[in-house]
């Protein structure tokens, strides 16, 4: 719990992130349906571990991740401690309109809720516009770039397979602020969600990792 | 008429000062000073306590539960190893005002002191071993009384503490002293329950359990 203090300096910090250009050209224009975007679950239950290192001291969260989709599309993401303590709830209606349940004290800094937010939508498929732009990389992936709040994310896919997408990178033209990996590789038109995701926050210097749990789950 | 409605409101006075949970009629105890004796007389007795233990985090909001499992260790006087083993693998030792946490191979050492919902939790499972539940200045204590059970209801003292937990309630056995349930009980209407079975006491525990190695 002391680390949380740590983790919203951090988060503060990142705003103004290192730059990692992307190597791409631009190719075309096209819209793609949002609903594509988003995973289609009831229930997924994830182990959640967050690693940093903050003024040369590290520091270490875990906990359990409870994401919930309701009939009407509305879902909520419940992080609690191992003993079942909830630190925070957050969730979004239809419209993907979001909203914060219940965060504890502590946690409840605007920068730290703003990056969890954003974390989740991105996994989650959430407020990411369908507006695409088509680009290609050094090593021949296809990129596609997709606004996203005052950024963008770039889905990484491999050029024999584009209906994988083992990476996120959510940032500007020029920067990488996150970086998303999944294992095993997404499916772009996703029908489920992803069984385990690391997110790097660059210049923060914290990883979030996450890793489905076969109780609580829909498979 | 007059004493239909008054048997009919004696009827409901004792019923509201009853309280009826999982089949068992609770009754408030008025004296707390023998109950409290007799927990500290069984911890006397009691070295050691190996248990199995479901937890189950009831979302209200969300209709829905996660559940864990484990197994639970108490050596006497201040040893605790929590060991979830299901879904997940997490190991929580406390000794002597301090706790390691083993996450998978990441091992970390801290002192409670600066995780106020923790520390409490921790220091009312403490208690419930020791028999000193009622001691706990940071709570203030009810008690009620079942054919089979004895509740305990500690409601936190601290406005730092209110924000994670609206009250615990333990249950234990009139039998043997047993602690089979614990409820941690959140503002938001949530509630985790710890339910603990196949108790063992007085059986041989090593040191080393209390490490992590």
């Amino acid at each position: 719990m002391r680390y949380l203090k740590y983790i919203s300096l951090l988060v503060f910090l990142a705003s103004c992130s290192t730059p990692k250009p992307f190597a791409k050209a631009k190719m075309t224009t096209t819209a793609m349906p949002e609903s594509t975007l988003k995973p289609t679950f009831t229930r997924a239950l994830y182990r959640c571990k967050v690693n940093g290192k903050f003024l040369f001291k590290r520091f270490h969260i875990s906990g359990l991740l409870f994401l919930r989709n309701f009939g009407d599309s509305a879902t909520r993401a419940v992080f609690q401690n191992e003993m079942g303590i909830t630190y925070f709830d957050f969730g979004w209606n239809a419209e993907d309109s979001f909203q914060v349940f219940h965060i504890i004290d502590k946690m409840n800094k605007p920068a730290l809720i703003r990056t969890f937010q954003k974390d989740f939508e991105i996994i989650l498929g959430k407020n990411i516009s369908g507006e695409t732009v088509n680009l290609t990389t050094k090593n021949n992936e296809q990129l596609s770039r997709h606004p996203f709040y005052q950024g963008y994310l770039y889905y990484y896919r491999p050029e024999n397979n584009p209906a994988e997408c083992a990476q996120i990178d959510y940032g500007t033209e020029k920067k990488t602020l996150v970086q998303f990996r999944f294992q095993p590789a997404m499916q772009v038109h996703q029908t489920r969600l992803p069984d385990t995701v690391s997110i790097k926050h660059y210049k923060a210097g914290f990883v979030i990792q996450l890793h489905k749990l076969k109780q609580n789950n829909d498979d | 008429m007059k004493k239909q409605t008054l048997t009919l409101l004696c009827c409901l006075l004792m019923a509201s000062s009853q309280t009826l949970l999982f089949g068992q009629t609770f009754k408030p105890m008025a004296n707390i000073a023998t109950l409290a004796e007799q927990l500290k007389d069984n911890a006397r007795t009691v070295k050691s306590i190996a248990s199995d233990f479901v937890q189950e985090k009831h979302m209200k909001m969300l209709q829905d539960k996660v559940k864990s499992a484990g197994k639970f260790y108490f050596l006497q006087p201040d040893k605790i190893r929590i060991e979830y083993t299901s879904p997940f693998q997490y190991l929580l030792i406390m000794a002597g005002g301090n706790v390691v946490i083993k996450d998978g191979k990441k091992t970390t050492r801290m002192n409670i002191r600066n995780n106020k919902a923790m520390q409490s939790v921790n220091q009312v499972l403490m208690d419930c071993m020791r028999g000193s539940v009622f001691s706990n200045p940071d709570f203030i204590s009810k008690s009620w009384a079942s054919a089979t059970q004895y509740r305990i209801n500690l409601v936190p003292k601290s406005a730092d503490l209110k924000q994670y937990l609206t009250d615990i309630d333990i249950y234990i056995n009139k039998s043997d002293f047993n602690v089979t349930k614990l409820i941690m009980n959140e503002p938001n209407g949530d509630h985790t329950d710890m339910m603990f079975s196949h108790t063992k006491n007085n059986i041989s525990l090593s040191d080393a359990l209390f490490k992590v190695h």
